[in-house]
């Protein structure tokens, strides 16, 4: 448990540790055909995708691979539960935030922290089709691609961009496939999502099971 | 000088030092009134300092219950941050204290590893040791932290920042919740921590700080739905409640006071004019202590100026001897010729009690000294206003109430009595005798310095249960590392740091708020530094180990080169002055000539398993204020029951060289001696408690107790003197009992000691005095 909250904290301090001195230039791209897709996405409810996630990180010969099921519940409830090759959890609701793995349990409040409020919200500022969100956070750029799309994001808060380069989102209609973010050091993140599941009403007791905060068993965590 | 002349004189002095007293006023409560000065044990020197020091200039507030309490806490924190009196505030982790926080430890975690180098840190380069290591930060590249985690580890493969962190964390021990603001473990309360300007001690200020603090709590309570409950924990508020309480009983006494005393002239001489010219003489000689008191000793005691109240009731009795002589005179003349009668008398008895409150002013108590000067400077003022103002303001023709001549006609009746059963005389001073004898062995001393004052129960359960929503601490229990200067002071807090962990190991405590969790000794972070820098093979070990696991060769190459070159020197206070942890630094005490670095205790279970765990430590200390302070108090009561003995020597050959017959020197010391035995005697019967402050009143007893006798023995020699005399001595004693009656009735117990005391004390003085009378007259017969 103790690791698991210096991680935390750890997260939080070097969240602030930078300081970019990178203009905030409006971006000019295109963005057209963007408005339709953010309202498909704001349209979507409650997600539910198995994902599967590669990072290739400067410091490691090989990349590090895992794979879960990733929930969403509007407006900003987001849940990854990792289910290979170990088992961990992060749930973020609002500015509550809990993780949990074999080392131990976490809850902490990020409402303190506009910055670690920022990094941990953007997604969810995405799949609830938060369009006036993701311009406050990203300069976007969309563009269509063959039967799908892709939008470029690039942050515009200035500790984020000394950490993320760009994030680039590929989607079928209102179904997110892809998620590759590129770091500023090189190293690049890339989420793949499959089975989506998108319309979902969420029932209470579903919402209690995967979006709480509170520690779970091990047993629970594998329903 | 015309009568006329005097009384304007006299008044116009009054007004002047009045208006002078007026305009310098100012009254403290500082407990630290009430230690020694000087020249004492180190202990209570440094306990001294540290209670003027910074680290009592603190408030905790909590904010609970209502579901807004996160909000409202940083409201009322944001509120306060501009307050005057406030000189910091912090109510949680925000980013500015986060960034501030990495600057200062990020690049020194090498210097601030491991508290025995020597041995820890080779053994984090064990294979075994870094494969472990290696493993965990891979798992780690895992988690959603990884971004982060991944730009920290080349320059920290160790993670030996964590290490920092974790120390840090668990000895603030307040997280966060809510709106970025310090909660309780619970998360029950939000935590605001405020730093004082001013002393605590500074009533006015702290007063008006703690009115602030309400009125911006109720707003925002009331804006929020007015669920809230605010919690104030602090030694400013202690103070300025006593204060409050000091003030308000006081007020209380005076009232009460000045009804009763009202009412006794009222009958006695069927004037309240009379009353105002008695009490002329005590409040010139109030106001003339007051003046000296603040024009040398800066600011009065509260407790001195309910001392004045007892200097009210000895000085008075100048004033009413002289009316009532004056009225009761078998031949008519001026004023001044009956204070010429009694001139004798007044002067003898004004000396000796000057003489037994000078005793008090060569205290080592600065409280008890003042209130020694002040009686020693109020005393002759008042007997000189008695002898030289009074007169003028008396009619020429005496002019007795009925009251006045029945009180006479049944004082010599009463003596006239008793000279017919001298036995009972002999028999009421020997059942004082068997009183002192019987109760003195049962006295119980009770050296508490807690006693000696009283805050309201309430505000001491709050202030208990607020310091228990945080890192409770025992306030009064401590451990100082002593040195002549800030780096030695840090390297024995380095060591006393590891004897108590061990001391907790053992159970002897819970555990230790030290400056150690935040700063360690130059000596100590070197010797860190030194001991990777001795790692042989350094790189390799950690390429070998790491790469085992997937990290490429050469990915931690940034920390080798900080081992080999650091880019920062080691911590230093300067370092953290200008931090968001500064405030820690207000464990680092400088004193007179030496730097002391405090460390909190808490659950201390055995002081003697803390004091050995220090064995052998020079310059560490442990400090447990309150059996130290009592041990002092305990001093220094005996100290004063020997002064008390001393001014019973000085007032006993005073009245031997006065009277030049022994008998008769010691009739007239007898009302002193034997009363202040047989009061103490009385409380040790009834198992009431006394303290210093008792035995500083017992000199009270015996100053007006000498008066007594002085006037009892004169009177023997000069039957028409008798009545008056034995009539003043009564309508003095009811004066005094009245003052010390209501002074009784004070919360604070130590005003109740010296009411208790003096007005026991006095009653048996009256009591006594016919019987001295009697006994005088015989002896003379």
């Amino acid at each position: 448990m103790s690791r698991a909250r210096a991680t935390l904290q750890l997260l939080l301090v070097l969240c602030l540790a930078g300081e970019s001195r990178a203009a905030d230039e409006e971006s000019a791209a295109a963005e057209s055909g963007i408005e339709p897709l953010m309202k498909r996405f704001a349209a979507n409810r409650g997600v539910r995708a198995r994902f599967r996630e590669a990072r290739h990180l400067a410091l490691l010969t090989d990349p590090i691979e895992s794979a879960g099921v990733l929930y969403f519940a509007p407006p900003d409830h987001l849940a990854r539960h990792t289910t290979w090759p170990g088992s961990a959890r992060i749930v973020v609701r609002g500015t509550q935030l809990a993780f949990q793995d074999e080392t131990g349990h976490q809850t902490l409040d990020l409402g303190a922290s506009e910055v670690a409020r920022h990094f941990v919200s953007d997604l969810a500022v995405l799949l609830r089709g938060d369009l006036p969100g993701l311009r406050a956070r990203y300069r976007v750029a969309f563009r269509a691609e063959g039967q799908g799309w892709v939008l470029d994001l690039e942050p515009r808060a200035p500790v984020v961009r000394r950490l993320v380069a760009w994030m680039r989102v590929e989607g079928r209609g209102s179904v997110l496939t892809r998620l590759e973010t590129r770091e500023t050091n090189g190293d690049t993140t890339v989420l793949s999502f499959e089975q989506v599941e998108t319309g979902l009403d969420f029932s209470a007791a579903e919402r209690e099971r995967i979006f709480s905060l509170d520690e779970r068993s091990s047993g629970e965590r594998e329903k | 000088m015309s009568d006329a002349g005097v009384r304007g004189l006299t008044l116009a002095l009054l007004a002047a030092v009045a208006v002078y007293s007026f305009a310098r006023f100012e009254v403290t409560n500082s407990i630290t009134h009430f230690f020694p000065s000087g020249g004492e044990a180190e202990l209570v020197e440094l306990s001294l300092e540290l209670v003027d020091s910074r680290l009592s200039r603190r408030m905790v507030l909590t904010v609970g219950q209502g579901s807004e309490r996160f909000r409202a806490a940083a409201a009322l924190a944001d509120r306060l941050r501009s307050h005057p009196e406030v000189e910091w505030i912090e109510a949680g982790l925000h980013d500015d204290a986060l960034r501030g926080f990495y600057d200062v430890y990020f690049d020194r975690a090498i210097y601030l590893t491991s508290d025995t180098p020597e041995v820890e840190i080779p053994k984090l380069f064990e294979p075994s040791a870094l494969e472990q290591r290696a493993r965990e930060l891979r798992a780690s590249l895992a988690g959603p932290t990884s971004i982060l985690v991944a730009r920290a580890a080349p320059a920290d493969p160790l993670g030996l920042f964590e290490r920092v962190l974790e120390r840090t964390r668990d000895a603030q021990a307040l997280p966060t919740a809510g709106d970025g603001v310090f909660a309780s473990a619970d998360g029950a309360y939000a935590i605001i921590l405020v730093g004082l300007r001013s002393s605590p001690f500074e009533s006015e200020r702290q007063a008006g700080l703690l009115r602030d603090i309400e009125a911006e709590f109720a707003e925002i309570a009331a804006a929020s739905g007015g669920d809230l409950e605010l919690g104030m924990s602090g030694v400013n508020r202690i103070a300025v409640a006593t204060e409050q309480t000091v003030r308000s009983d006081l007020n209380f006494i005076s009232a009460v006071s000045v009804a009763a005393v009202c009412a006794l002239f009222l009958l006695v001489f069927r004037s309240l004019r009379h009353l105002a010219i008695a009490v002329l003489a005590p409040v010139a000689g109030f106001a003339a202590a007051i003046a000296v008191a603040l024009s040398f000793g800066g600011p009065v005691h509260s407790i001195t100026l309910g001392f004045g109240f007892v200097l009210i009731g000895v000085a008075i009795d100048y004033p009413i001897h002289v009316m009532n002589h004056h009225a009761l005179a078998p031949v008519a003349g001026s004023p001044r010729e009956t204070v010429g009668r009694i001139r004798g008398s007044l002067l003898l008895s004004g000396l000796t009690t000057t003489l037994a409150f000078a005793a008090l002013a060569l205290s080592d108590f600065p409280g008890l000294g003042e209130m020694g000067t002040f009686a020693a400077v109020g005393v002759p003022v008042a007997l000189g206003v008695a002898m030289f103002s009074v007169p003028a303001f008396l009619r020429s023709t005496p002019d007795p109430t009925r009251v006045q001549r029945a009180l006479s006609v049944g004082a010599v009746g009463l003596i006239r009595w008793l000279e017919a059963r001298v036995a009972v005389a002999v028999a009421l001073v020997l059942a004082l005798m068997v009183i002192a004898a019987a109760g003195l062995p049962r006295l119980h001393w009770e050296d508490d310095p807690g006693s000696l004052t009283m805050a309201d129960p309430a505000l001491l359960e709050e202030d208990e249960r607020v310091r228990r929503r945080m890192a409770y601490v025992d306030g009064g229990r401590f451990v100082v590392a002593l040195a002549s200067e800030a780096e030695a002071a840090l390297a024995l807090n380095d060591e006393i740091y590891q004897r108590l962990a061990a001391a907790v190991a053992a159970g002897h405590l819970d555990g230790v708020h030290s400056l150690h969790s935040f700063l360690w000794s130059q000596s100590l972070q070197r010797a860190n530094l030194a001991a990777f820098s001795a790692v042989p093979q350094l790189t390799e070990k950690i390429d070998r180990a790491f790469s085992a696991v997937g990290f490429r060769p050469g990915a931690f190459g940034r920390f080798a080169e900080a081992v080999a070159q650091p880019t920062v020197a080691p911590l230093s206070p300067r370092d953290l002055v200008e931090s968001p942890l500064a405030r820690v630094l207000d464990s680092l005490v400088e004193l007179d000539e030496r730097v002391a670095a405090v460390t909190y205790l808490r659950g201390v279970r055995s002081s003697e398993g803390v004091e050995a765990a220090l064995d052998g430590l020079p310059g560490a200390q442990y400090v447990d204020q309150r059996s130290v302070i009592a041990a002092v108090y305990q001093g220094y009561r005996r100290s004063t029951t020997r002064m008390v003995a001393l001014g019973c020597a000085i007032v006993f050959c005073v009245l031997q060289l006065r009277y030049r017959s022994v008998t008769r020197g010691l009739l007239a010391f007898l009302p002193s001696a034997l009363v202040a035995l047989a009061t103490f005697g009385l409380f040790g019967l009834l198992g009431i408690a006394v303290n210093v402050v008792s035995a500083i009143s017992l000199l009270v007893v015996l100053g007006m107790g000498v008066d007594y006798g002085i006037f009892t023995v004169d009177c023997s020699r000069d039957f028409e003197r008798l009545g008056p005399t034995m009539s003043s001595l009564l309508v003095s004693c009811l004066t005094t009992l009245f003052v010390f009656g209501a002074l009784a009735l004070s919360a604070q117990p130590v005003l109740r000691s010296i009411g208790m005391t003096t007005g026991v004390g006095i009653l048996f003085a009256l009591a006594l005095s016919p019987a001295v009378s009697v006994l005088a007259r015989r002896i003379r017969a």
